[in-house]
């Protein structure tokens, strides 16, 4: 059920039509407004050597770091959790997202991981985040939400998925919701 | 004050309990839906040697909270979000695991939801915020737990430790 434009009330006695599609209707769009997460259990991880923001999965898969969402004018959070490492000591793994096929951040991304070489341990790092994406740049309509990543120096970039690796048998989940 | 499923209305002799119950106090039940939050400060900060996933501290309010949620708002289950900010210690190399329990079901199987390397007497912050999809309309009990890979590790609770007197938060919130 969408979101319907609050109308002027500029008249009573209210139609029944009314009454639903402006109350009811948005009353239950607000309490469950467009919602897509991925929560993955894969068979192997991903990896990346690119350069350039590529997408994570490859496959292009919808409901994986891929999701199609109708919103209606408001605010997007976008979310994702997971554990990543990158290879190589004084590389970095760099992160974008992207809607409708646009890369959203410019340069190098809005978020990234650096190892020293000095890291700690096998340069397993959690990254976790939460961003808004304000309404005035995601119209209502069909919009298509994407995960990116790249890496530096020729590194390569793993995220863990459920596949099985020792110690490090992580589930990663990316969702968008509409905030309300 | 909770939710009610928005009637469906089929005269337009609308009564005043019904705005009070249909449209006022739904309108405030989305503006502050239910939640729970634990500000974890304790006498003495948490630890755990557990190679095995085990409680954090079961006490209802602390890292267990149990919410009452409203689904999607139209009998069907709607969307939890589930939080924790917090900070960890350990004398050791070793690594730190985390993952949620609804109503006692792993929600993160494996090895769970995340998990946190910590170099030996290094501090380290865990940070993550999840949704939880799919909740039925009810009483649903949110529980955090945590294992680690060998060794002892410490969740900071504000206790008084010197230079490591941090506070963290775990809460649960219905999303809307």
């Amino acid at each position: 059920m969408g979101w319907t434009t609050p109308q002027n009330w500029t008249a009573v006695p209210f139609t029944v039509s009314n009454l639903n599609t402006q109350i009811r209707d948005n009353l239950i769009f607000l309490k469950d407004p467009t919602f897509a997460r991925a929560l993955l259990d894969e068979g192997s991880n991903y990896t990346t050597t690119s350069a350039s923001f590529t997408n994570i999965d490859a496959g292009d898969t919808e409901g994986k770091f891929k999701h199609t969402a109708t919103t209606y004018g408001g605010d997007i959070f976008v979310g994702f959790n997971g554990m990543i490492a990158v290879n190589t000591d004084a590389t970095s793994v760099l992160f974008n997202i992207s809607i409708d096929g646009t890369p959203y951040f410019a340069d190098d991304g809005f978020i990234g991981l650096h190892r020293s070489a000095s890291s700690i341990g096998n340069a397993r790092i959690p990254l976790s985040f939460l961003i808004p994406i304000p309404k005035a740049d995601v119209p209502a309509g069909s919009h298509i939400f994407r995960l990116m990543w790249k890496t530096t120096g020729g590194a390569t970039g793993t995220l863990y998925a459920g596949a099985g690796t020792a110690g490090a048998d992580i589930h990663p989940g990316f969702w968008v919701r509409e905030i309300s | 004050m909770g939710w009610t499923i928005p009637k469906t209305w089929t005269n337009t002799g609308v009564r005043r309990g019904e705005l009070n119950t249909h449209l006022r106090d739904n309108l405030l039940y989305l503006k502050y839906p239910n939640c729970g939050v634990y500000d974890i400060k304790e006498t003495s900060d948490y630890s755990t040697n557990s190679t095995s996933f085990t409680d954090i501290n079961a006490t209802e309010g602390k890292f267990l909270h149990t919410i009452t949620t409203y689904g999607d708002g139209n009998g069907g289950n709607g969307d939890v979000f589930v939080a924790l900010n917090a900070t960890l210690f350990s004398t050791n190399s070793l690594s730190v695991f985390f993952r949620i329990l609804m109503d006692g079901v792993v929600q993160n199987a494996d090895d769970g939801l995340l998990v946190i390397f910590l170099a030996a007497n290094v501090m380290q912050a865990v940070s993550f915020l999840i949704p939880i999809r799919n909740v039925a309309p009810g009483s649903h009990a949110f529980k955090l737990q945590w294992k680690v890979s060998a060794n002892t590790a410490v969740l900071l609770a504000n206790a008084g430790t010197s230079g490591r007197d941090i506070k963290g938060q775990f809460w649960v919130r219905e999303a809307s």
